[in-house]
């Protein structure tokens, strides 16, 4: 590690990386550090990591409130570190907390957020590509932020053929899933429905075994695209026919407790056509966010196994003072 | 017993519609617009056939009450909230502790019936209560809240009389030499006419309730009764204008009205 910064602890170990906690020295801030691993020398031999490059590539180039920031890259002798903001936790382990209880208002603020993040990132031509509740990062602030860019790449070009073998099977669009080589935006708002869904049910709404599994949980949900509502859909490269099922529960059914307008942006967002799809931008505008009850503030979304009194006391610290300035005020 | 219940709901609901009727008939409609809002759910019930009304005991009335098909039940309440979130591991009580908005709580509970109160949860310690349901038997209900009641009894008493009166109008006559006389034309007509009204009357009397409502209730009201007498009511609800923090909380205990309706009531008792 470089002397600017002084590691506390082992945080967790990826595919591809070691994540470590790590106090920034100069600033005196706690910030993540993901070492990649180098791997074999054969592997080596050619260089490093595909997923490093690309994530080094475009995040250098991106700055959002709602994107994790890369603060510096380190590349010491043989290994390349990459320093992130420090965030607590993520949506994953929130979802799992049977100790939180999500309110509307916490769902829209983390819907906002996950969607200002990615039309940002749409807006500059950049694909996620692996959008799950484990890779939206949640700090002790509030705030959600998109991270994980091993897959993600920059979209638009019109002859270049990319890979449907992307995003993890349970948030994965049909198109991918019906083997599309070129697409859009339309596979991440996809699975921002699905994180939608899985912060509403805490459990995820379409775990296939399979990708044709996937496919059935998917049309048990929704019903089956019909050539009228999906025109595209016979001429993908493996695409299968799947026998409509006769009832579907219905969105309103199986989200008992979500208001009308939260199930017409989900609607939106599961649309079979990706053309029709809505766009990050179009979810913004939906009703769904200027009807009440309006976003919870950032800092009154739960954290898994803790307190909120713990965070004031933590905002103190930083010197704000809240609790000194209601006094004087 | 349980046979017996659907009629009476059958029959309630009919009663209902012709109160409803002449009242809207009679005089405008009188008090705060939203009371009158609220009117419609007075008249309605909810029951689940497929759950035997001897299976609902203490813990799982309010897994009862909270259904779908129920119109007293807003399915945007935090009950159906934790429901559709699957929490599992904690007790609702103490999931609803630390939500805000629209619960679903178990008031009062003495199998057959119990008391589901409608509340609004600003925080932790403070809650307002919007309604209350009893459940009795299988059946819900919404208890009427004192306006409703007072009004309802008076135009009971009022519509009787209004009848009358103008009965009598059609057969007093003036004349300048005799003064004020009756005459009463087609005497054997209207004297069938009469006694029709009054067999309606009786069978109506008759209908109010059977047998097995009549003594049942009367069991519980008499339990209630002794439960809380009256002076202990009125205590309670000289603490409640006390305590500013949970206002609404102790007369609720004591009446299923409204508490805006009870606290006048406080007031002039205490002077």
């Amino acid at each position: 590690m470089s002397k600017r910064y002084e590691t506390i602890r082992h945080l967790g170990e990826g595919q591809f990386a070691n994540v470590y906690m790590a106090k920034d020295l100069e600033t005196g801030e706690v910030v993540a550090i993901k070492k990649i691993k180098l791997g074999s020398r054969e592997e080596a031999k050619d260089g490093i990591n595909r997923t490093a490059i690309r994530e080094i590539k475009l995040l250098k180039e991106i700055h959002h409130d709602n994107i994790i920031t890369l603060r510096d890259v380190i590349g010491h002798r043989t290994s390349i570190q990459l320093v992130f903001d420090f965030m607590d936790t993520d949506l994953e382990h929130v979802v799992k907390d049977q100790s939180i209880i999500l309110s509307p208002s916490h769902i829209k603020n983390i819907t906002m957020q996950m969607l200002l993040g990615m039309e940002f990132l749409h807006t500059h031509w950049i694909l996620h590509r692996d959008l799950k509740p484990n890779n939206l990062l949640l700090n002790n602030m509030g705030r959600v932020k998109v991270t994980d860019f091993g897959l993600a790449r920059f979209f638009g070009s019109p002859n270049r053929n990319y890979t449907h073998q992307v995003v993890t099977r349970w948030y994965r669009a049909p198109e991918l899933l019906f083997g599309a080589r070129s697409y859009g935006v339309g596979i991440d708002i996809w699975s921002i429905g699905c994180i939608i869904a899985e912060l509403l049910l805490r459990n995820p709404i379409f775990p296939g075994d399979s990708d044709i599994d996937q496919l059935v949980k998917i049309f048990n949900v929704l019903g089956c695209p019909t050539d009228e509502s999906w025109p595209t859909m016979k001429t993908m490269n493996s695409y299968v026919n799947i026998k409509p099922q006769n009832e579907t529960p219905g969105l309103n059914f199986i989200f008992s407790a979500a208001p009308q307008d939260l199930i017409d942006l989900m609607t939106g967002m599961w649309v079979f056509d990706p053309v029709k799809r809505l766009t990050c931008t179009q979810s913004l505008q939906m009703e769904y966010f200027r009807a009440q009850p309006y976003c919870c503030l950032d800092e009154e979304l739960p954290l898994p196994n803790k307190k909120p009194a713990k965070r004031t006391r933590r905002l103190e610290e930083d010197g704000s003072h809240p609790a000194r300035r209601l006094i004087f005020d | 017993m349980v046979k017996n219940q659907p009629k009476y709901i059958k029959k309630k609901k009919e009663r209902c519609f012709q109160f409803e009727n002449y009242s809207g008939k009679m005089m405008p409609r009188m008090g705060p617009p939203s009371s009158s809002k609220q009117e419609p759910t007075m008249f309605m019930s909810f029951r689940n056939p497929q759950w035997p009304a001897n299976f609902i005991n203490r813990d799982n009335v309010l897994d009862y009450f909270c259904n779908q098909g129920n119109v007293f039940y807003e399915m945007n309440s935090c009950n159906q909230q934790i429901k559709m979130q699957n929490i599992t591991n904690r007790s609702v009580d103490e999931c609803l502790r630390n939500m805000q908005g629209i619960q679903y709580v178990l008031w009062y509970s003495q199998p057959p019936l119990y008391i589901v109160c409608k509340q609004r949860r600003n925080n932790a310690t403070n809650v307002s209560p919007i309604a209350y349901y009893y459940v009795i038997n299988g059946s819900v209900h919404q208890a009427p809240d004192m306006h409703t009641l007072v009004q309802s009894r008076l135009l009971g008493a009022l519509e009787p009389l209004r009848n009358a009166f103008g009965e009598v109008t059609n057969y007093s006559r003036y004349n300048t030499a005799k003064g004020y006389y009756w005459e009463f034309k087609n005497k054997p007509s209207m004297k069938k006419k009469e006694e029709e009204k009054k067999e309606e009357d009786e069978r109506k009397l008759e209908e109010r309730s059977t047998n097995f409502q009549k003594t049942r209730t009367l069991m519980l009201l008499n339990q209630l009764f002794t439960e809380m007498p009256a002076d202990e009511a009125l205590e309670k609800i000289d603490v409640e204008e006390e305590e500013d923090p949970k206002p609404e909380e102790a007369p609720s205990t004591t009446s299923a009205g409204e508490p805006k309706f009870a606290e006048p009531a406080a007031r002039a008792t205490t002077k």
